[in-house]
């Protein structure tokens, strides 16, 4: 376009700021001149084409029209036509500082344009609108159900759902549609509550998908698992497996290698949210074996690869971005103490190469290596390891990048124990006055916090904290909270009221002698002392001597602190009324009272005013402080977050209206899972038999075996895949969506444990493995759930089923006579009163039952028959019921004397009070389904 | 959002692209930003200094290449060495499709900048990772442009 090359070296040739302005301000009139004229579509590109250019040199606040103009061209459904109407939008519609006024004006101007654009058949179109929506809609707004444009906000969030699972979509929608979907759940995370996207949206990481479909899932993925984090198990398989192929294969297709590597940002991005995925699980993440392996050798192997020859600077720059983040979780994979020490011992040998990059990232590492053991003992090791290399770390505090010296002082924030502190605190006061003005604040906070986490002395602490405001620095307004959290600290700790008093009056009076130049800090900090605590030290430093400091720093000192001394001789007048000085302090307000400073002059005028009306019994000494929360912890930089990955739940989650939450707390909803059709079949024939069908239908069966060992059992699930003989599909992305336990999560009444996961793709069978402790008594509503999903063909599946844990199958048989079963059967009565000890259920079966039925059954439960009666029926059984925690005596009546085979009196008599009923309720749901 | 704002400014400090993901910023505080990133950058020194350094809870990654300087944003917990090799990848993208790429290029096709950003940068994240994808994407709207 001739025109607008011309306008651009036009620009490029002005020679001074306000030659461009007047350029431009020609081309601004120009342009909407042009506007007012009708144009063609050539033109209006041009044009809109110049504005954008005017708005990249800034001088946006000049165009406040061509709205309608740029609406043509959006309506125009050529390419380069809607791309740069969309770039206009974009470029036009700015944050004026109110979010929600911002979202408004983007759908009040563009949602028509957008669903039309977005149901377009052509895909390059759909295209151009995925991006917009993408680009323009990131920030801190959550939609609420019913606010303005709600109703547009779903429709928009629902098309771009649809997008993204959709079997047709190529992937250039589908990749950008993800990124799209994952900004707008950001502003609406409620509709996850509303629609049950999630199961099929964690597919996107399976590894069948392609490369650049799971590298824009993995960051929508972390939103996922951060809202609901029981979801976080079904998908570490899917990283494993994609890892896996990057790193151990050393492969992908060819057009994602990047200098010889295998799409390094990939592998970045599948780390970092497996990184995730133990942040947000505070460590207890439970991985099954096999993939924990996988993931070790994973690690191992990174590690292993990084002493390969580099070739040139991208290749070095991706292996090494791969190894630090690999090191970054290896404490998370429970990986052994010399692991850990060889990878800090290499990672301090990287603090001193030349490449600055690698300092800076080796300190990071470190960072949170330290940062993340789990357990107190390895992290000390760890720390000692480093402190014994402390004359490296605090080499780098005179490293010449300020980046370089901000981590450096992380560091030694974060190995600092209770072996060193006193060390590390004293170097790093001797550091302090030479520290770059800039980190001056953050380090004198560290000082200052370190100090009161682990000093033991008290009065260590105040000399420390004395020694450190004393250091002069020309931006002391930056540090008032660390003389302010002093204050707060004495105040509440009487015993040190006396010594600190003496101690800060002698360090002044030191100081003025010495003619040093006292800092502000010191002064404030002094005159409140003095001021509120000086009469206790009376008899060893006169009231006179106490006013005569204060009143030298005066001239000296900045105007806050000289209000503060002030306040400090207004407290003087109330202690010492008839000492000597009293009249240089009315002076001294009389002549304030002409001050030019507001803070200065009200107070002197209040002060004298009290003085001058007898009511200085006014003033009261400091009550204690309430709250004993340390401010300066919010000031501390950022490496407790950089610890914790800087998960934030609360970011990401709705905000609540504050009915439903009253106390705020992060309870996240329980999900709840619809069970399939069918699931009752097999649930009760688990109760019944150790092995036989779990469930069936046309696509898959599952069959199960259980192997009980005391109060351990394991279980082994095969999933066949149903649909491979009708119709010859393959399951895929199969997945345990969650495994979810109904018991107490505090004081759990059994634990469970994956061993081995099912394949991701089934083409005949697979297996899967857990087991169960059980610890103690487990009630009938604490079952377990397992959800699946997988696909077949095109389409999605899920099947929810209850697992019983049921105490029965812990129940051993034991040999028992007649009249030691007798004696029991009355002992338990006595032993648990109120019948606890007992349970009785009348029952009607729709099946006639024999007696050799209902004893093969009571030993197939783990009963030993005592007693049995053929006529009519009458089968007395004894077992053993192990907990982790305890054994209980089980004793079984099964009796049928009216209508004989199907109305039974089952008795149950257990030592445990309340089992009886668990073990009763369970025959009898056994009896009323059939065996 | 992984990355915050995309930047090329030149060594006077002249903006050649400005891409804001993050939108609770308004355009007073970006061009503010601009400016104080221009003088924190170009204050610092390559061989010494590393790429990093952080600025209002974000890492400025940033490296100069002739007398460009490509900056980018992340997020404090992001990969700093990953997301400076993507901006290698954008200069190397930018390189192939302009035929070694200049100053100029950027100045004169500021708009189809835009369109380059979009096809590896989207949404605050990285969106392709192939060179010849985000190359042959190029190419293919290039075809439909028949001005």
């Amino acid at each position: 376009m001739k025109g607008l090359t011309q306008f651009i070296v036009d620009i490029r040739n002005t020679h001074d700021q306000q030659e461009e302005k007047k350029r431009i301000n020609v081309e601004v009139n120009n342009i909407q001149l042009k506007f007012n004229s009708g144009l063609n579509d050539y033109q209006r590109r041009k044009y809109i084409s110049k504005i954008v250019y005017i708005y990249l040199l800034g001088y946006d606040h000049l165009i406040e029209f061509g709205t309608k103009e740029c609406l043509q061209l959006l309506m125009n459904n050529k390419v380069p036509e809607k791309q740069l109407g969309y770039l206009y939008l974009s470029v036009m519609i700015q944050n004026k500082g109110d979010n929600e006024q911002y979202v408004n004006e983007i759908f009040g101007l563009t949602f028509n344009q957008l669903k039309n654009d977005l149901n377009n058949k052509n895909e390059d179109i759909n295209t151009i609108a995925i991006q917009f929506i993408s680009n323009n809609l990131i920030l801190d707004y959550k939609f609420q159900q019913g606010s303005p444009n709600s109703n547009d906000f779903i429709e928009l969030i629902e098309t771009l759902y649809s997008m993204v699972i959709s079997p047709v979509n190529s992937i250039l929608i589908k990749k950008k549609a993800i990124v799209g979907l994952k900004n707008l759940i950001l502003m609406y995370p409620q509709i996850l509550d509303d629609n049950n996207w999630i199961p099929r949206l964690l597919n996107l990481i399976d590894n069948n998908q392609d490369l650049s479909i799971i590298l824009n899932s993995t960051k929508l993925i972390e939103i996922l698992i951060t809202l609901k984090p029981n979801y976080i198990y079904s998908i570490i398989p899917s990283i494993t497996k994609n890892l896996n192929d990057l790193i151990i294969e050393n492969t992908c297709p060819k057009e994602f290698y990047y200098y010889l590597i295998p799409s390094p940002w990939l592998i970045i991005k599948l780390f970092k949210l497996l990184e995730h995925c133990f942040l947000l699980s505070n460590n207890q993440l439970m991985i099954d074996d096999a993939n924990l392996n996988n993931l070790r050798q994973i690690v191992a192997k990174t590690i292993q690869m990084s002493s390969k020859p580099i070739k040139g600077l991208p290749n070095r720059n991706s292996q090494n971005s791969i190894l630090f983040q690999a090191v970054s979780i290896a404490v998370f994979l429970q990986a052994s103490d010399e692991a850990i020490t060889g990878a800090i011992n290499a990672l301090i040998d990287l603090l001193v190469t030349h490449d600055t990059n690698t300092r800076y990232l080796s300190l990071d590492v470190l960072i949170k290596l330290i940062g993340r053991s789990n357990n107190s003992s390895s992290s000390n090791n760890s720390s000692n390891l480093i402190y014994s290399n402390l004359k490296t770390i605090l080499g780098l505090l005179n490293d010449r990048d300020i980046s370089i010296k901000r981590k450096t002082l992380d560091l030694i924030y974060i190995i600092t124990n209770e072996e060193n502190y006193q060390n590390i605190i004293n170097k790093l006061i001797d550091y302090y006055p030479q520290c770059d003005i800039q980190l001056k604040s953050e380090l004198s906070i560290k000082i200052a916090v370190l100090s009161e986490n682990f000093a033991q002395d008290s009065n260590w602490y105040v000399n420390i904290m004395i020694k450190l405001i004393s250091i002069p620095t020309t931006n002391e307004i930056l540090n008032n909270e660390i003389w302010e959290r002093i204050c707060q600290i004495l105040i509440n700790n009487h015993d040190l009221h006396k010594s600190t008093t003496k101690l800060i009056i002698s360090k002044l009076a030191k100081l003025i002698k010495g003619g040093e130049a006292i800092s502000n800090n010191l002064i404030k900090l002094s005159s409140f002392i003095i001021g509120e605590f000086g009469p206790l030290v009376k008899e060893d430093y006169s009231p006179a001597s106490q006013f005569n400091l204060l009143f030298e720093c005066y001239s000296k000192v900045n105007l806050i602190s000289r209000s503060m001394i002030l306040s400090s001789f207004m407290k003087m007048l109330v202690n010492y009324p008839d000492e000597d000085f009293v009249p240089n302090i009315v002076d001294l307000f009389e002549l304030e009272l002409y001050s030019l400073d507001l803070e200065i002059q009200t107070r002197a005028n209040e002060y004298l005013k009290l003085f001058t009306t007898n009511n200085l019994h006014l003033h009261k000494p400091l009550p204690p402080f309430e709250s004993t929360e340390n401010h300066l912890l919010s000031r501390i930089g950022n490496v407790d977050k950089i610890v914790s990955g800087f998960v934030n739940k609360k970011k990401i989650q709705q905000s609540k209206s504050t009915d439903d939450d009253p106390f705020g707390d992060e309870a996240v909803p329980e999900e709840t899972y619809p069970l399939s059709p069918n699931w009752y079949n097999g649930y009760v024939r688990m109760l019944n038999f150790n092995a036989g069908i779990f469930f069936e239908n046309q696509l898959v069966k599952i069959t199960y075996k259980i192997t009980r060992d005391g109060f351990n059992l394991s279980y082994k699930f095969t999933i066949i895949n149903n649909s491979y003989k009708v119709s010859k599909n393959n399951l895929t992305n199969f997945k345990v969506l969650d495994l979810k336990s109904l018991t107490n999560s505090v004081n759990p009444s059994y634990l469970m444990n994956i061993h081995s996961l099912p394949e991701q793709l089934i083409t005949d069978k697979s297996t899967l493995e857990m087991s169960v402790k059980i610890r103690s008594v487990v009630e009938i509503e604490e079952p377990t759930i397992i959800s699946l999903t997988f696909n077949v063909g095109g389409s999605f599946n899920q099947l929810n089923l209850k697992i019983p844990i049921n105490l029965i199958k812990t129940l051993s048989p034991t040999g028992l006579k007649m009249d030691e079963f007798k004696n029991r059967w009355m002992q338990i009565n006595q032993l648990l009163p109120n019948n606890t000890g007992e349970h009785i259920i009348n029952t009607n079966t729709s099946i006639r039952y024999n007696s050799s039925n209902i004893i093969r059954l009571l030993q197939r439960l783990g009963f030993s028959i005592v007693y049995e009666n053929t006529e009519g029926i009458l089968i007395l059984g004894a077992g053993i019921i192990q907990c982790q925690n305890s054994k209980y005596g089980c004793l079984v009546s099964v009796k049928s004397s009216q209508d004989i085979g199907k109305q039974f009196e089952i008795i149950i008599k257990c030592t445990g009070g309340g089992v009886s009923q668990i073990i009763a309720s369970t025959i009898d749901e056994i009896f009323q389904s059939g065996f | 959002m992984s990355i915050h704002y995309i930047l090329i400014l030149n060594r006077q400090g002249k903006t050649r692209l400005n891409k804001w993901f993050n939108k609770n910023q308004t355009r007073s505080e970006q061009l503010k930003s601009i400016g104080e990133i221009h003088r924190i950058v170009s204050s610092r020194d390559s061989k010494y200094q590393s790429n990093f350094i952080e600025y209002q809870q974000t890492k400025l990654v940033y490296r100069r290449y002739a007398g460009l300087y490509f900056i980018m944003a992340i997020d404090l917990n992001d990969s700093e060495l990953s997301y400076l090799e993507s901006l290698h990848f954008f200069v190397e993208v930018l390189d192939t499709y302009f035929d070694n790429v200049i100053e100029l290029d950027l100045v004169f096709n500021f708009s189809k900048i835009y369109n380059i950003v979009d096809e590896i940068f989207l949404g605050g994240e990285i969106n392709e990772i192939s060179k010849s994808r985000v190359l042959s994407r190029l190419t293919y709207l290039d075809s439909l442009d028949v001005n």
